[in-house]
């Protein structure tokens, strides 16, 4: 009997080990990301599909192009899984510092272009990207913000492959009706002087709440002022003779920026300190302008879907933002970018499917445009699968305003202490719009604190 | 108006206020549009937000591993609680008085405020984001209310029941779980009830410690389903998810309730 | 005659206490810890430097510091004031009805107290909401525009303080429940028959025997009123614009929003320092009077 047993076991073990031994199972590998929402997407990122077979459905064309269905077509012995973590804006910086801390083993984390600096010094990246993005950068125009942007000490830590554009959207019936036209207000001037007369324009005969609405809810509305800030001259940080950094807004470039977004309010702006409902108030036809991004495209579009482009462009109208006149546009840049953890289990793979994410035109385009988002690079500017897919959804004049505004972009300084930095210039904003300081004294004070915190 | 009157009247009063959140929770999560003005009742009710939500797997994984960690933490709460109180009542040693105040003063210093080095020192050991990691720590909510409990309710214990117990050669263990553990059955049931709702409905740590797809508790897993959206904040989850959180607490006050007031009793005013 | 070793019952005391002074003294000294070193997400898992009491300097100098400690007074007093008006009041109603009012009353009292913060949070915010809250249906009905609570610093004070109250007062009405039950039946017809009045039973007898438990009331919802943050952290965030930021939400945020523990650490050291000065005021009253 027992003869008997172990010949039955000896036979089964072979058998079976020659099954797994010429099978041709694929060798899994998973992918674990975290992300921030996509709204009712089929798809994880640009990354690849979600696993229910709802991305199939609804996006048949992108399916195959994906990021990660490529890579699996060029690994034939490979299936990857992604395992992705979503989290909520509102719990997003606490939740990366909790990877920080515990040192988590992430593959792939979506990183804030704002914070890259600070993350990048917790040695809890690594420079995974910066052969191939210092080719990749030089070969696809990604503009020059976007390159100073993203690095740390000299090194790529990741890949910022999309952003937006700051801009003003305007209801036109309104403008029309104080008696505007879109050239008047394309100006910070032209903006101040026709504001008062929009603004009761727009509570007199539309019924609405203001004229226009400014974010001013938390540090980051600052990235408004930056860009007018280098409008005017100024600088968030500049070297001295010495080769330091120290504050290059304490002077007239600043105080004008800060005055300016406090004769906005003078003037019947409303500071809307709630920036989730801007848009929607807007939509709502509450303001008459508000200051939004390239972003509320999809929101414009999913509101009047019957409309044609024609109709949409002679309803609202859209400037890249301020432009205070004579000088030369500047807006902030930043964006997302994905960055590598060196904790990854699979950096390899990683890295390989962000860079075939990066290259194949067709399927990141088909992303930038599903999403609303705006490219980095003249490459895919200038790409017709872009481009045409673009135009589709967006009006062509609209198009041509946010590419300005991408490529007239200044970058934020790549310093770990930068969120201390914004934080000191919101303070002064506040104390110029809200209680009443002179602007000179409150970036004093500004500057002051900057100091220290770059002594530190 | 009589006094009696007048009383009913504010008391009716206070529970409308207590009840009226609950009542607007429930109203809403039927409600499948929720838009401004929402019912007052709802006109055509619909599951459709709790259905959604048990569908979102992360709000499905919190729920297990909540229920698993309350679980397992009540159980050790219970556990080594009531050998703490054995102690306290019945046992002579010395120190009593200062480990007895050292229970006291950990009563008094509110957990939250712990956060910061308890998190270092997870991280530390590396049990940042683990559930048994979060077990060890849910024994910091329930422990000194448990140990006043059940010290308590062991005083209670009529001495002759014990000393007949030494005389018939019981020793300290044996006296232990053959006769004030079985008799403490309802304070059992009342400090297993404590120690389980600190845990299934504690928010900070949860949401601070762990952020791991797999091991999220509920309490972190319905905070992000709800404030997932980009620019919205789904409300219909708010709703249902409120509920689900609510219903052992509910199911409690339904079934446990002489439990409950037995062991506010015995823990609360000591 | 009941023998057993020495060491025995800390054996039984040891997997309870051990648990309990690590997460509480422990802590606590660790924390002491932290917030003498510069701990940041910088430096969170290499070498800390020791800085003395430098984090402190700079929680005091930090603007918004000040800020957080005035909403921490008004939130506090407010807060704590009503809850014990409040909850007094019901409990002596509550005391002077019939069984079978009581009975009815009790449960429905208790449950705010009992459900988690997420469930007062997210009630209080579908209540107050601005398009979803039964209030603004009130207000709008009566011809003004609806109000988002949350979104302006004035009312989202408002709002976590009425929440706040919502959750805290079952524990009052609990507790000078139980005490005042504690006064026997005997000794308030003693005092009818002595001829007492209404007023003298009340100060003279009645509320010497309540005063321990008024005075450890109010001492545990201080604590528990200046110092638990998980409310607010979930309604408001601290905002809008650190309208709501209590102090030792200040501390919670630095840390796990900012990345600055120290600082945190700092700010939770100063936040149960001065709980403690005000209980040493409270005991100091408490003891004037039975004087």
């Amino acid at each position: 009997m027992k003869k008997l047993a172990v010949l039955a076991l000896t036979l089964s073990l072979i058998l079976g080990l020659g099954l797994v031994g010429t099978g041709q199972d694929k060798e899994v590998i998973t992918l674990k990301v975290m992300t921030t929402p996509h709204p009712g997407a089929p798809h994880y990122g640009y990354l690849g599909p979600v696993g229910s077979g709802e991305t199939k459905e609804k996006m048949p064309e992108w399916y195959e192009n994906s990021p990660v269905r490529v890579y699996e077509k060029n690994h034939p012995n490979v299936e990857i899984k992604l395992d992705v973590d979503v989290v909520p804006k509102s719990n997003y910086t606490k939740q990366l510092y909790l990877a920080v801390s515990s040192n988590k083993k992430y593959d792939l984390v979506r990183v804030d272009e704002m914070q890259v600096a600070q993350l990048a010094a917790t040695g809890y990246f690594t420079p995974q990207f910066s052969e191939d993005y210092e080719q990749w950068a030089e070969e696809k125009g990604l503009y020059e913000n976007f390159v100073k942007g993203s690095t740390y000490d000299g090194k790529f830590y990741g890949i910022l492959d999309r952003t937006g554009s700051r801009a003003i959207w305007v209801w036109k019936d309104v403008l029309h009706e104080a008696g505007y036209t879109m050239e008047d207000i394309s100006s910070a001037e032209g903006l101040l002087e026709a504001l008062p007369e929009i603004t009761e324009t727009a509570k007199e005969e539309f019924g609405m709440s203001s004229g226009l609405e400014y974010p001013f809810d938390a540090g980051w509305v600052v990235d408004q002022s930056w860009g007018w800030l280098y409008q005017l001259g100024g600088s968030i940080l500049e070297k001295n003779e010495e080769g330091e950094w120290e504050p290059g807004f304490n002077n007239e470039a600043g105080a004008r920026t800060l005055n300016y977004i406090k004769n906005l309010v003078d003037n019947g702006a409303t500071l809307q300190r709630d920036w989730q409902w801007m848009l929607a108030n807007f939509m709502d036809r509450k303001y008459a302008m508000t200051y939004e991004g390239s972003w509320a495209v999809s929101a414009i579009t999913s509101k009047y879907p019957d409309k044609s482009h024609e109709e949409l462009t002679d309803m609202i109208g859209v400037i890249p933002t301020t432009k205070f006149e004579g000088k030369e546009l500047r807006a902030l840049a930043g964006g997302w970018m994905w960055m590598i953890p060196r904790a990854a289990p699979n950096p390899d793979v990683a890295h390989e499917v962000i860079m075939t994410m990066l290259n194949n035109r067709e399927s990141y385009a088909h992303m930038l445009v599903q999403e609303g988002n705006l490219p980095t690079s003249e490459w895919m500017f200038d790409a017709p699968q872009y481009k045409d897919m673009v135009t589709r959804d967006i009006p062509e004049p609209w198009y041509e305003q946010f590419r300005r505004g991408v490529a007239g972009g200044v970058h934020r300084p790549s310093l770990e202490k930068y969120s201390q930095i914004q934080k000191a210039f919101w303070d002064a904003t506040q104390r110029v719009v809200v209680n009443d300081v002179p602007a000179e004294e409150a970036l004093d004070r500004a500057a002051k604190q900057v100091r220290e915190i770059l002594e530190d | 108006m009589s006094e009696k009157t007048n009383r009913i009247m504010i008391l009716s009063f206070w529970a409308a206020f207590t009840l009226l959140p609950f009542y607007w929770i429930l109203d809403l999560s039927f409600q499948k549009q929720i838009t401004f003005p929402p019912d007052i009742f709802p006109a055509n009710p619909s599951l459709y937000h709790y259905t959604n939500l048990v569908n979102e797997r992360l709000v499905v994984t919190g729920i297990i591993n909540s229920l698993l960690v309350s679980l397992v933490a009540a159980a050790v709460s219970v556990l080594i609680t009531t050998m703490a109180g054995y102690a306290f009542a019945s046992l002579k040693f010395k120190g009593k008085k200062i480990l007895f105040f050292g229970v006291l003063m950990a009563f008094l210093l509110p957990p939250n405020l712990n956060i910061i080095p308890i998190y270092s020192l997870f991280s530390e050991l590396g049990i940042l984001g683990s559930r048994i990691g979060m077990v060890f720590l849910y024994q910091l909510l329930a422990t000194p209310i448990n140990i006043f409990l059940f010290m308590n309710y062991f005083n209670t214990v009529d001495d002759a029941i014990v000393e007949s117990a030494v005389l018939d050669g019981a020793g300290v263990y044996a006296r232990y779980y053959k006769i004030f553990v079985p008799l403490a059955k309802p304070a059992l049931v009342a400090g297993f009830i404590f120690a389980f709702r600190f845990a299934w409905s504690e928010y900070v740590y949860a949401t601070t410690m762990v952020s791991d797809n797999s091991k999220i508790l509920f309490t972190a897993a319905l905070e992000r389903a709800v404030f997932s959206g980009q620019y919205t904040v789904n409300f219909g989850y708010m709703a249902s998810g409120a509920i689900f959180l609510a219903i052992p607490v509910l199911v409690i006050l339904l079934f446990g309730q002489r439990y409950l007031e037995l062991g506010l009793q015995l823990g609360g005013v000591d | 005659m009941d023998k057993y070793r020495a060491y025995v019952p800390y054996l039984f005391l040891f997997p309870a206490l051990g648990i309990l002074f690590f997460f509480q003294f422990f802590a606590w000294g660790w924390n002491i810890n932290i917030a003498l070193h510069d701990v940041t997400i910088m430096n969170f898992r290499r070498a800390w430097p020791f800085v003395g009491l430098e984090n402190f300097r700079d929680i005091f100098t930090d603007p918004v510091t000040l800020v957080t400690l005035r909403n921490t007074a008004i939130f506090a007093t407010t807060g704590i004031i009503s809850q014990l008006l409040i909850g007094t009041g019901i409990a002596y109603l509550l005391f002077r009805a019939e069984r079978g009012i009581e009975n009815f009353f009790r449960p429905i009292f208790i449950i705010p107290w009992l459900t988690s913060v997420l469930v007062a949070s997210f009630g209080w915010r579908l209540v107050l909401g601005r398009d979803t809250g039964i209030v603004n249906m009130v207000i709008s009905s009566l011809g003004f525009e609806p109000i988002s609570f949350i979104g302006h610093p004035a009312t989202a004070m408002l709002a976590i303080v009425l929440a706040n109250i919502w959750r805290g007062t079952p524990f009052t009405i609990l507790l000078m429940n139980s005490a005042m039950t504690s006064i026997s039946p005997q000794l308030v017809e003693a005092s009818k028959i002595d001829g007492a009045s209404q007023w003298t039973f009340y100060t003279k007898i009645a509320l010497p025997i309540l005063k321990p438990f008024i005075l450890m009331n109010t001492i545990l919802i201080t604590v528990w009123t200046i110092n638990a943050y998980g409310l607010i952290l979930n309604m408001t965030g601290g905002g809008p614009i650190n309208a709501t930021r209590v102090f030792p939400l200040h501390g919670y945020l630095a840390a796990f929003n900012e990345g600055r523990f120290s600082f945190g650490a700092g700010i939770t050291i100063l936040s149960v320092l001065m709980t403690l000065v005000l209980i040493y005021f409270y005991l100091r009253f408490y003891d004037a009077d039975v004087v």
